[in-house]
């Protein structure tokens, strides 16, 4: 049976004061993900290895890391496409690391949190009044951004966020983009402080990378520099027009 | 909780997208110089005849040559880019991204034509 | 969080990229290998007559500013994430 050489980063921190990598040699066939083999890793070789996954098939977001440098969910990645020349396998780039291969997710959620990641409608709407309408076309706007399935992959690849932490990052604006475009959300002039800080839009310099390595194809770049032309419009405009509720 | 954090030292050369990336950048600081360049031309220029033809003749020189050459290959690269990226940068419109890079291109070679025509001997 | 003054620059950048990615190559290879070759007429006259024209003194104008400003914005982004590093 092929076996491939999987070189894992290992860091406990209850007794490593930097990380170091180590190899497992884990007998592979064609069908096997990367997921697979680091399973394997845990079940046969070494149990402390430690890593997040869940849904196996790309839609859970729990898996993401570096496969030889390139941001990856190891669900959908397969063994045989490392070998023989071999898989380096690290946790995702520019996050803290918490333990092994996972990292500390926490900052984006503050950052998640901070685009209000919800429909804001423009009054509260009662049931009597039965659900919302959309057409085909209104949910195309939005529709691309909704597929986000906060992997964290584009952070991973983001070098703007890796070289300043508080930039809000590609994940966190796509989903504002999600809802700003969505007909049904009223809330696009709360989300504008966001949008025009500093480490809003403009920490985005377009490397592009987020959008290659999105799973999803949610296109994170393009969320990002529409909203640079909307931040553009409301700078020029904003003594121009009355603002309402803000 | 105690977290490690890792170095950024050198993330430009750790993937081959980032090479590209500053490529690009590059370029941007190519387009600078050239511009010094021609800045120096116009100010030759108001000095009078001599000095512009000095700074015409200035052109033909290794060192301009060699500049011009190294900006022309980042010129045309940096259009190239600017193009693929330009429909991730426009609102919603009713035409393929495909379509809007190609009209970039063929943009980029029509006013070349017109330009060089219009210098032309 | 405090509002970014970046489009204003963001707006000259652009500006700056459009002209210089319509009409870079042109004028590169135009100054570049056009003269030194004896392909187009950089002459004196032709260009001071150009220069002293309106539309010429606007054009000369618009490339010179925009493309200086294009090149620094993007210098200025790349020698930020430097100090960044090496501070």
């Amino acid at each position: 049976m092929k076996t491939l050489a999987i070189e894992c980063l290992r860091y406990h921190p209850e007794t490593d004061q930097a990380p170091h990598y180590q190899t497992y040699e884990v007998p592979f066939t064609d069908e096997m993900s990367v997921l697979q083999g680091l399973q394997y890793i845990k079940d046969h070789l070494d149990g402390s290895l430690t890593f997040r996954w869940s849904c196996r098939m790309a839609i859970c977001g729990s898996c993401g890391g570096m496969l030889n440098g390139v941001p990856r969910l190891s669900c959908e990645s397969f063994l045989r496409d490392y070998h023989p020349g071999g898989l380096r396998v690290e946790p995702l780039n520019h996050f803290p690391i918490q333990r092994d291969l996972a990292i500390d997710q926490s900052d984006f959620l503050r950052k998640l949190e901070s685009v209000k990641p919800y429909l804001i409608p423009e009054a509260p709407r009662p049931l009597s009044e039965g659900t919302y309408l959309q057409t085909p076309q209104q949910m195309d706007e939005y529709y691309q951004y909704s597929k986000c399935i906060n992997c964290l992959l584009c952070y991973a690849a983001c070098p703007q966020y890796g070289l300043n932490p508080e930039f809000t990052g590609p994940g966190a604006l796509a989903l504002l983009q999600r809802y700003n475009a969505d007909s049904r959300d009223a809330g696009k002039a709360e989300r504008m402080k966001v949008v025009n800080a500093e480490d809003g839009v403009w920490g985005c310099t377009l490397v592009g990378y987020c959008s290659e390595v999105c799973p999803k194809a949610v296109d994170p770049a393009r969320a990002v520099n529409q909203n640079k032309i909307e931040s553009t419009k409301d700078y020029f405009l904003r003594f121009l027009a009355p603002r309402r509720g803000r | 909780m105690k977290t490690y954090t890792r170095p950024m030292a050198g993330w430009w050369h750790r993937n081959p997208y980032y090479l590209w990336y500053l490529l690009r950048e590059l370029s941007c600081i190519f387009i600078t110089a050239y511009a010094l360049v021609l800045l120096w031309g116009l100010v030759r220029l108001g000095q009078g005849r001599a000095s512009y033809e000095a700074w015409l003749a200035g052109l033909s020189s290794p060192a301009a040559i060699v500049f011009h050459v190294v900006t022309l290959l980042l010129v045309v690269y940096h259009a190239w880019t600017w193009f693929k990226i330009m429909p991730k940068t426009l609102p919603r419109v009713p035409v393929s991204d495909r379509t809007i890079v190609a009209c970039g291109v063929s943009a980029v070679i029509a006013v070349s034509v017109l330009l060089v025509w219009a210098a032309a001997v | 969080m405090k509002r970014s003054n970046k489009p204003i620059f963001w707006s000259l950048f652009g500006a700056g990229g459009m002209l210089a990615a319509l009409t870079g190559p042109a004028l590169v290879f135009v100054t570049g290998i056009g003269a030194p070759l004896g392909l187009v007429d950089l002459s004196y006259e032709r260009v001071a007559a150009f220069a002293h024209n309106g539309f010429g003194k606007l054009a000369l104008f618009a490339v010179i500013s925009l493309f200086l400003f294009h090149g620094f914005a993007a210098a200025g982004t790349l020698a930020a994430a430097y100090l960044l590093l090496a501070s």
